[in-house]
């Protein structure tokens, strides 16, 4: 029963496949194409975890730029998400730790920052947003739950970006949802 | 269905916002606050994903600006085979230049353990390298687990292999010894750091300790054929003693680069 999970994310992982491949050889309508699938992933994947929308922007620059610079270490036949999420979590870390080494010579100022993430409404449901509810989770855990969350990764998938084990993931994707139960309640 | 059960099923579904549960699942649902909540919660949107145009449009100039081809690079087992190839290389030398003296002041069951303990510690070393170098890559075992393992076997191995004899010339000839491994450990560096430039290291601080586990390996198995010592507290301290420094040191230096980010 539980098995027969529809795969709908395969058709357009085999076509990433394909566009990645002629990413290498320098194709410029798979480049481009590639760049208007995966950017709109990369950029939710990395506005929720970041303070404002435009840190979010540059990050995904950044992010390219380093997929772009690394792109022959991609090999055909592997599954190009976790490939491109590895990336994208690194540039992310280090754009908090730039960050954080930046806001220690700045000085608060009052007016607040625009918000990266903007609802598109809760759904039927009282809860609060799922973005606010993964902000209070660890970073750890709010990263697993994004992967699994914005692209449909499997939990195979997300170990690979994350340079994890499976167990190593599915442990803090367990926890995660114990603490959203407990927060929604 | 219990709730570790709709867990292991939001595992496969949590990103498929919409869709219904099982008829097992929505039984449990219907009777567990909790789990319904939570169901209802992993429907949600996460947030508006468009990527300003602007932004886009920046990216594709940068990118297509810059387009040519690549070749792919290989996959981790010939990887291993090169960083095993770099280890080699700088055995033999090593080996050769420093001459076999262990032989005979160990029997041979001694030193068959003691080279088998290096040899898989190496072996593993290279094998979580390997890994670590190509993103999106998966790992099989923590690379600290590698590291502590590979170290606590030597320290292991030199402690309960070898007698427990006073060591007279302990702290002149043991930092020697180690000081001469830790130069050949250097050949090792160069080489595997030649083999790793055009790769992408995305954890600095993680892949710098394990290639300084490999490239200590290096110097501690020059020392293994050429220290003329088989006292267990020379061989559990100061030989253990080249890796652990070697690991601790590229540890470091992956550390520094990480915060000059």
């Amino acid at each position: 029963m539980l098995a027969e999970v529809a795969e709908t994310a395969e058709p357009v992982r085999q076509s990433l496949d394909d566009l990645m491949a002629g990413y290498q050889r320098a194709d410029p309508g798979a480049a481009a194409e590639l760049i208007r699938q995966v950017s709109p992933l990369l950029y939710r994947f990395l506005a929720a975890s970041v303070g404002t929308r435009v840190h979010a922007e540059d990050l995904l620059q950044e992010c390219w730029l380093r997929i772009h610079r690394a792109r022959h270490t991609y090999r055909s036949g592997e599954p190009v998400l976790p490939w491109l999420y590895a990336i994208a979590r690194h540039t992310r870390v280090d754009g908090f730790r730039r960050r954080r080494r930046i806001e220690s010579f700045e000085i608060a100022v009052e007016q607040l920052p625009e918000p990266a993430v903007r609802p598109e409404g809760h759904g039927e449901t009282a809860h609060p947003p799922l973005d606010e509810l993964l902000r209070t989770l660890p970073e750890s855990q709010r990263e697993v739950l994004l992967m699994l969350k914005v692209t449909g990764m499997t939990l195979e998938e997300v170990a690979r970006a994350t340079g994890s084990t499976v167990g190593a993931v599915k442990q803090k994707a367990h926890r995660a949802y114990e603490k959203l139960r407990r927060g929604l309640r | 269905m219990n709730c570790h059960q709709i867990d292991e099923l939001l595992d496969r579904r949590w990103g498929r916002p919409g869709e219904m549960a099982p008829r097992e699942a929505a039984e449990h649902l219907e009777r567990c606050e909790r789990c319904r909540s939570l169901w209802q919660l992993a429907q949600n949107q996460v947030s508006d994903s468009a990527v300003p145009a602007a932004v886009q449009a920046t990216i594709e100039r940068a990118v297509l600006g810059s387009l040519e081809p690549v070749r792919p690079a290989p996959g981790p087992g010939r990887f291993l085979l090169d960083f095993l190839a770099a280890f080699l290389l700088v055995i033999v030398v090593g080996v050769w230049l420093t001459g076999v003296r262990a032989p005979r002041v160990m029997s041979g069951w001694q030193f068959a353990a003691l080279s088998a303990v290096l040899t898989a510690g190496v072996l593993a070393a290279a094998a979580s390298l390997s890994r670590q170098v190509l993103p999106g890559v998966r790992l099989h075992v923590n690379p600290g687990a590698v590291v502590v393992g590979v170290v606590a076997a030597m320290v292991s191995a030199g402690a309960l292999l070898f007698p427990w004899q006073r060591e007279t010339r302990l702290w002149w000839w043991g930092p020697a010894c180690a000081s001469y491994g830790m130069l050949w450990s250097l050949p090792a560096t160069g080489l595997l750091w030649l083999l790793m430039r055009r790769l992408l290291i995305l954890s600095p601080a993680r892949t710098g300790a394990t290639a300084g586990l490999l490239a200590g390996l290096a110097g501690a198995t020059v020392i293994h054929f050429g220290c003329a010592s088989a006292s267990a507290p020379h061989l559990a301290f100061w030989h253990a003693a080249v890796p652990v420094s070697s690991a601790l040191a590229g540890f470091f230096f992956g550390a520094w680069q990480e915060r000059r980010v």
